[in-house]
C-alpha cells in the first residue's frame, strides 16, 4: 500500500502536471465561472479542510485531548475532575446549532470573552505605550532625508489623530490638522493599494513563471481547458435568452 | 440566569487575567492555569465544531442536491488527506506533503493572484482624480507601484526612493493613527464585554 501511494503522489509526473492543471483550472475563470473552475475551487477547499483537521489533531487535539485522557485512565488524580467539568462546559458550544436551545452555549462564550477581555487589556495598553515611546524620537537622524521622515511621522500621526478622535467641529486650527490627517491617511491608502496590487502581481508572475518552467504540460493542459470552455458555453450550457415576452 | 452567569464567569475570568498582570505569585499561577486549561479545552471542541459544522453542510448539500458531485469531490479531498496523513504521517518527503506542496500551494498562490485583475479592474472604474483627496491617493499608490518595479528606477533613479520615502513616512504615520484607534476600540469594547454591556457574543 505504502508503495503505492508513493507511486501515486511522489512521481515526477504528479510533481509536473499537478501545479500546471491547479494554475490553468482557477486561471480559467477569469474567462467565465465554469465547471474546471469548481473543481479545482472543491479540490482547493478540500485538501485545505483536510491539512487544517490533520494539523489541528497533531496540535490542538492530541495534546490537549487525548494524552490528559489517557493519563487519566492511567491515574485518575482529583484535580482531572475539572478538565472534565471544564470539557462539558465547552461541549455546551454545540447548542449554538440548536434555535430553541442555543442560549445555553453562552456559558461558555461568557467565559471565553470575558477571559479574552482580561488577556487583551493590559496588552493593548502595554502596546499603546509602545507605540508612542517608539514616537518620540529625536528629530536629528543624521540626514535631511531621515529628518523628513521623523517629522512627518510625528506631524502625520499627530494630525490623523486630531482627525480621529477631537469631537470639536473641525474649524480653525483644529479643521486644517484635521485636513492634513486626511491626506496622510489618503498617501497611506494608496501606499497600502500599491503594496497589495504589486504582491498580487508579484503571486501572478510566479504562477506564469510555473507554466513557463514546464511547456509542454502547459501547452497541453491549456488545449484541453480551452477545449473544454468552447464546447461548455458554445453546446452544454445554454445561456438563457430573455426576450420582451419573458417579463410579460 | 441565561445571560447573567455567563457574564459573571466571563467578568471573574477576566479580572483573574487581569490582575495576574499585577499580582504574582504560586496562587495565582495555579489559578491562571485553571483558566487556561479551560481555553485550551474550548479549543478542542471548537476543532469538533468545525468538523461537525463542514459535515453537516457537505451533508445538506448532498442531500438536497445542492451542487451535490462538488461536494462529493469535496469530501473525498478531505478524505484523502486524512488517509494520507493517518496511513503516511506528515513529515516532508511523504504522499500528504506531496499534496501539499503540489496541489494546496499552487491553487492558493492562484486563487490570490487572480485578485490582481479584479483589484486593476475596481481601480480603472474607479481611480479618478476628482478631489484633492483622490488625487494624493492616487499618486501615492502609483509612486509606490513605480518604486517597486525596474521601469521606475529607468524613468528616473529618485522614484524608488521616493517610494521608500512614502512607505517610511507617511504612510507609517497613517498607519500608526489607525493602529492606535484599534487599540483604544478594542480597549472599549473589551471593557464593555467586561462589565457585561456589550451581548453581541451572548446572541443578543
Amino acid at each position: 500500500m505504502d508503495a503505492l501511494l508513493d507511486s501515486i503522489f511522489l512521481n515526477n509526473f504528479f510533481f509536473r502536471w499537478m501545479p500546471v492543471l491547479a494554475t490553468l483550472m482557477i486561471m480559467s475563470f477569469l474567462y467565465r465561472d465554469n465547471p474546471l473552475y469548481k473543481i479545482g475551487e472543491n479540490i482547493f477547499i478540500g485538501v485545505s479542510l483536510g491539512y487544517g483537521w490533520l494539523m489541528s489533531w497533531n496540535y490542538v487535539i492530541r495534546p490537549f485531548f487525548i494524552m490528559p485522557i489517557n493519563d487519566m485512565i492511567i491515574e485518575f488524580k482529583a484535580s482531572d475532575i475539572f478538565i472534565i467539568l471544564w470539557f462539558l462546559l465547552a461541549l455546551t458550544m454545540f447548542f449554538r446549532f440548536s434555535r430553541k436551545r442555543g442560549w445555553v452555549a453562552n456559558y461558555y462564550y461568557g467565559f471565553f470573552f470575558g477571559y479574552a477581555a482580561g488577556y487583551v487589556i493590559p496588552i493593548t495598553v502595554q502596546n499603546v505605550l509602545r507605540q508612542s515611546t517608539n514616537l518620540m524620537q529625536p528629530l536629528n537622524q543624521g540626514s535631511l532625508y531621515e529628518s523628513s521622515k521623523w517629522f512627518v511621522i510625528i506631524f502625520g500621526t499627530f494630525s490623523a489623530l486630531m482627525y480621529f478622535f477631537f469631537s470639536k467641529p473641525h474649524k480653525g486650527i483644529l479643521g486644517k490638522t484635521a485636513r492634513a490627517g486626511i491626506v496622510i491617511m489618503m498617501i497611506f491608502f494608496g501606499a497600502a493599494f500599491g503594496s497589495t496590487v504589486m504582491g498580487r502581481v508579484a503571486l501572478f508572475i510566479d504562477r506564469t513563471l510555473v507554466l513557463v518552467d514546464h511547456p509542454f504540460e502547459s501547452v497541453i493542459s491549456s488545449l484541453i481547458i480551452i477545449a473544454f470552455l468552447i464546447v461548455y458555453f458554445k453546446f452544454i450550457k445554454k445561456e438563457k435568452q430573455f426576450d420582451d415576452q419573458t417579463f410579460v | 440566569m441565561k445571560k447573567e452567569i455567563p457574564i459573571f464567569m466571563g467578568l471573574v475570568a477576566g479580572v483573574i487575567w487581569y490582575t495576574e498582570f499585577f499580582i504574582a505569585g504560586l496562587f495565582y499561577e495555579n489559578l491562571k492555569l485553571f483558566f487556561a486549561n479551560g481555553l485550551r479545552i474550548g479549543g478542542v471542541v471548537g476543532v469538533m465544531i468545525s468538523i461537525y459544522s463542514v459535515s453537516r453542510q457537505m451533508y445538506m448539500k448532498i442531500k438536497y442536491n445542492n451542487e451535490r458531485y462538488y461536494s462529493f469531490l469535496r469530501i473525498s479531498m478531505i478524505l484523502l488527506m486524512l488517509f494520507l496523513g493517518a496511513k503516511r504521517g506528515m513529515s516532508p518527503g511523504t504522499p500528504f506533503m506531496s499534496m501539499f506542496m503540489n496541489v494546496y500551494v499552487p491553487f492558493q498562490a492562484t486563487v490570490f493572484s487572480l485578485l490582481a485583475f479584479y483589484i486593476a479592474s475596481a481601480a480603472y472604474r474607479s481611480f479618478k482624480a476628482k478631489s484633492l483627496e483622490s488625487a494624493v491617493l492616487l499618486v501615492a499608490s502609483v509612486i509606490v507601484m513605480m518604486g517597486k518595479i525596474p521601469l521606475g528606477e529607468a524613468i528616473w533613479d529618485k522614484i524608488p526612493l521616493f517610494g521608500e520615502w512614502i512607505l517610511d513616512a507617511p504612510s507609517s504615520a497613517g498607519r500608526r493613527a489607525i493602529i492606535f484607534g484599534g487599540y483604544l476600540g478594542s480597549i472599549t469594547m473589551f471593557i464593555r464585554i467586561f462589565f457585561g454591556l456589550e451581548r453581541a457574543h451572548l446572541s443578543e
